[in-house]
C-alpha cells in the first residue's frame, strides 16, 4: 500500500503542469478521482491485452461465436451503442479511414456505415454553431441561428430516417432469420434508439452534476426528458407487444419457436426487458419520479433493460436451428470478449471523464 | 516527447501511405477477381480507369460463357457415406478447424410418410450457389460475388469477416476460419488457395476444376453417382435432362433464393422435417453435444 501511495505521490510529482492549464485541472481533481482513472486505465489495459490476444495471438476462436450463432457480443453491443448514440460514426469512419473499399450497394451494412459519417457532418455543423451562439453570450447572428436551428432539424431526421430505421433493416431484411425479418423493426430501432438515448442521456447528465458539483441542465429540463423518455418507453412497449402477439397467436412455427426460446432458456433477459422497461414508464408517470434520484433509477432501469433487450435480439434470433433436429445451438461470452467491451467502455467513460475536466465547455467565451 | 524532424516525418508518412495504398495481402481468392485486390487502392483505381490489371496472375481462370453450372443430387440413391464431405475437405484445402466441412449430410424424415413408418433419409447440404443469394447481398465489401457462370465466389482478400453473410444465408452452408487454418503441407491442393484466420469460406463448385472442364470432386467421389454436375443452359447437359422430371425440389425454395442446386426424391420425401447431422455433430462448434 505504501509503494502504491509513493509511486501516486511520484506520478503526480512528475507532471509538471507550468502554463498547462489541462494538465493541471487533472492533477487537482482529487484523489478519488484519480482512483476512478487508475481503475478505468486498467479495464483499459485488460482489453487491450483480450484484443490482441483475439486478433493477432490466439485466433477469434476464442470468442463464444460459432458457425450456428456467428453473431456474439459484439454485435450486441455494437447494436446497443448505435442505437444509443446516434453519432456513433465510429465504424463509418473508421471504415474508410483504414482505406476499405464498401462498395456493394445493396449490403445495408455499407449504408448503414456510410450514414454515420454523414450523421456525424451534420451533428458536428450543428455543434459548431451551437458552440458558437454560446460563446456570444447566446445571441448569435441571424444567420448562426437559422443554421442551428435547421441543422438541428437536419440531424433529427437524420437520425431518424436515415440512421435509426436503416439500422433496423440491416436486420430485418435477413429472409433467413424470423425474428428479424419483420417490418417493425425498422420503427422499433427508431423508439428504441430514441429510449435508450434518452435514457443515457439523463444519466450522464445526473452523474456529471454529482461529480463536478455544477447544474448542467436545470431540474425541469431533466423532468421534461424524463417525459419524453416515458413516451418512448411506451410507444415501444406497444409495438413489443403486438409483435409478440403475433408471434405467439399467428402460430407460425418460426414465430412459436422464436417465443418457446424468449419465454424458457432466455426468461430472464426477456423479464428484463419488459417488466423493466414497463416499471422505467410506470415510474416516470408520477411526480416522484421525476425528481433527480427518481430519473436516475429509471434511466438505470431503461439502459439494462435496453441492453437485455438487444442481447435477446441479437442472440435469441440465432439460437433456432435453420435445420430442425440439428441439435441444441448455444452461445455463451467468453472472457476476452467480455474483457474488450469492458475496455471499450472504460475507453470512452476515461475519455469522458479527462475531456469533461480538461475542456472549459461552461465557460463562457472571453475576447474576441 | 521527442519531436520529429522533416525528414523523419517524411519518413514516417511515407511507410504510412504505403501501408494504405499497398496495404500486405496474404490470401489468394483463386477466382478472377483476386489480382484487382493484389494492388490495393492503386489496383482498384488502375483497373477502373483503364479494365488493365497488371498483376493478373497467369492462368486465373475465367467464367466460361454461356454456361451456368448447376448440380442435382439424387437422394434416392444417397446412402449418407460423406465420401462427397471428406472428399470436398481434402480437395479444397479445408483444415480439420472447420467443422463441419462445406458439405454437411443429415439424417432426414419426411413430413408426408406414412405414419408410424420410418423413412430415413440422408441429404448433403452445401452451398446453393443462389441466382439472388442473401449473402452477396449483403456483404458490405463486395468479396462476395456472383459470377456469370453461376458459382458464388468469395474474394479472401476483400473479406472482412463481418460474418453478416452467414447469418444471412439459409442454408448454413458458410464457414468461418475461427483460427489459423493448418493443412500438412504435404496434404494441400497446390490448385486451391490456403484461406488466412478472419475470413469466411465455402463450397465453390470446386472453380479450379469446373472452369477448365472437369467435375466437382463430390461428383468424382460420390460410390453411388447420387450427384452429377453440368451446364444448366446446355438443354442436352445431364443436370437439365434430370430437371426436367417432376422428382426435383430445391432446398428452402419459398425464400425464392434460386438455388441451383436440385434435390430429387419421391413425391413423399420431399418436405423434410427434422434434419440431425451425421457423426460426428459433437465437433460442430455452437452446438451442444
Amino acid at each position: 500500500m505504501k509503494d502504491i501511495r509513493k509511486v501516486y505521490d511520484k506520478v503526480l510529482a512528475s507532471m509538471k503542469d507550468e502554463g498547462n492549464s489541462a494538465l493541471a485541472s487533472i492533477k487537482d481533481a482529487g484523489r478519488t478521482f484519480h482512483i476512478i482513472l487508475a481503475i478505468l486505465l486498467v479495464l483499459m489495459a485488460w482489453g487491450l491485452i483480450s484484443w490482441v490476444r483475439i486478433m493477432f495471438i490466439e485466433g477469434v476462436g476464442i470468442t463464444g461465436s460459432s458457425d450456428l450463432v456467428p453473431w456474439g457480443l459484439y454485435i450486441v453491443c455494437f447494436v446497443f451503442f448505435v442505437g444509443t448514440s446516434a453519432g456513433a460514426s465510429l465504424m463509418g469512419l473508421m471504415i474508410h479511414g483504414f482505406g476499405l473499399v464498401l462498395h456493394n450497394p445493396t449490403s445495408m451494412l455499407v449504408y448503414t456505415s456510410m450514414t454515420y459519417a454523414g450523421f456525424a457532418t451534420v451533428m458536428l455543423s450543428e455543434l459548431f454553431f451551437a458552440v458558437k451562439i454560446t460563446r456570444m453570450g447566446g445571441e448569435g447572428s441571424y444567420w448562426d441561428e437559422r443554421m442551428a436551428k435547421w441543422l438541428a432539424i437536419g440531424a433529427l431526421l437524420f437520425a431518424l430516417m436515415v440512421v435509426h430505421a436503416p439500422h433496423g433493416a440491416l436486420f430485418a431484411f435477413l429472409k433467413a432469420r424470423e425474428m428479424w425479418n419483420t417490418p417493425l423493426l425498422p420503427a422499433h430501432f427508431v423508439t428504441v434508439a430514441l429510449a435508450s438515448g434518452i435514457a443515457v442521456m439523463i444519466h450522464i447528465t445526473i452523474t456529471t452534476a454529482k461529480i463536478t458539483k455544477k447544474e448542467i441542465v436545470s431540474k425541469e429540463t431533466l423532468s421534461h426528458m424524463g417525459g419524453l423518455l416515458a413516451f418512448f418507453l411506451g410507444v415501444t412497449l406497444f409495438m413489443d407487444f403486438f409483435d409478440y402477439l403475433v408471434m405467439k397467436y399467428s402460430g407460425k412455427p418460426g414465430g412459436l419457436e422464436i417465443w418457446h426460446f424468449l419465454t424458457t432458456d432466455f426468461i430472464h433477459f426477456f423479464l428484463l426487458n419488459t417488466l423493466g422497461m414497463f416499471s422505467a414508464m410506470v415510474f416516470l408517470l408520477f411526480k416522484w419520479g421525476r425528481t433527480i434520484i427518481g430519473l436516475f433509477i429509471a434511466s438505470s432501469v431503461t439502459i439494462i433493460s435496453i441492453l437485455a433487450y438487444r442481447w435477446d435480439l441479437i442472440i435469441v434470433a440465432q439460437i433456432p436451428p435453420l435445420f430442425p433436429g440439428i441439435g441444441e445451438i448455444y452461445y455463451t461470452p467468453t472472457v476476452p470478449e467480455v474483457a474488450v467491451m469492458v475496455g471499450v467502455v472504460a475507453l470512452v467513460t476515461f475519455l469522458y471523464l479527462v475531456l469533461t475536466r480538461v475542456l472549459p465547455m461552461e465557460e463562457p467565451f472571453q475576447g474576441n | 516527447m521527442k519531436k520529429l524532424n522533416r525528414r523523419e516525418f517524411v519518413k514516417l508518412a511515407g511507410i504510412a501511405g504505403g501501408y494504405v495504398l499497398w496495404p500486405p495481402k496474404s490470401g489468394l481468392a483463386g477466382s478472377e477477381a483476386l489480382w484487382s485486390s493484389k494492388l490495393g487502392i492503386v489496383g482498384d483505381i488502375i483497373e477502373g480507369a483503364t479494365g488493365f490489371n497488371p498483376t493478373k496472375p497467369e492462368g486465373a481462370l475465367e467464367p466460361i460463357p454461356g454456361v451456368k453450372f448447376a448440380m442435382v443430387i439424387d437422394l434416392d440413391k444417397c446412402i449418407g457415406c460423406r465420401r462427397c464431405s471428406y472428399a470436398c475437405k481434402r480437395e479444397n484445402n479445408v483444415p480439420d478447424a472447420i467443422s463441419p466441412p462445406y458439405i454437411t449430410v443429415f439424417e432426414t424424415e419426411s413430413v408426408t410418410g406414412v405414419s408410424g413408418i420410418y423413412h430415413p433419409t440422408e441429404m448433403p447440404v452445401q452451398c446453393n450457389h443462389c441466382d439472388d443469394a442473401p449473402c452477396v447481398q449483403v456483404c458490405p465489401t463486395g468479396a462476395s460475388y456472383k459470377s456469370p457462370d453461376g458459382i458464388v465466389m468469395i474474394d479472401y482478400d476483400k473479406c472482412i469477416g463481418c460474418r453478416y453473410c452467414m447469418v444471412a444465408c439459409p442454408y448454413q452452408a458458410r464457414r468461418f476460419n475461427w483460427f489459423h487454418p493448418e493443412v500438412p503441407y504435404k496434404d494441400r491442393n497446390p490448385l486451391v488457395p490456403m484461406r488466412e484466420e478472419g475470413v469466411v469460406e465455402k463450397c465453390t463448385f470446386c472453380v479450379h476444376r469446373t472452369r477448365k472442364g472437369k467435375t466437382t470432386r463430390c461428383v468424382e467421389a460420390c460410390p453411388n453417382k447420387a450427384r452429377t454436375f453440368g451446364n444448366l443452359n446446355d438443354p442436352d447437359s445431364e443436370v437439365s435432362k434430370l430437371i426436367k422430371s417432376e422428382r426435383w425440389w430445391r432446398l428452402k425454395d419459398e425464400l425464392n433464393t434460386g438455388c441451383n442446386i436440385y434435390y430429387l426424391t419421391r413425391h413423399s420425401k420431399k418436405n423434410m422435417v427434422w434434419y440431425k447431422p451425421l457423426p460426428p455433430p459433437q465437433n460442430i462448434r455452437g452446438l451442444r453435444s
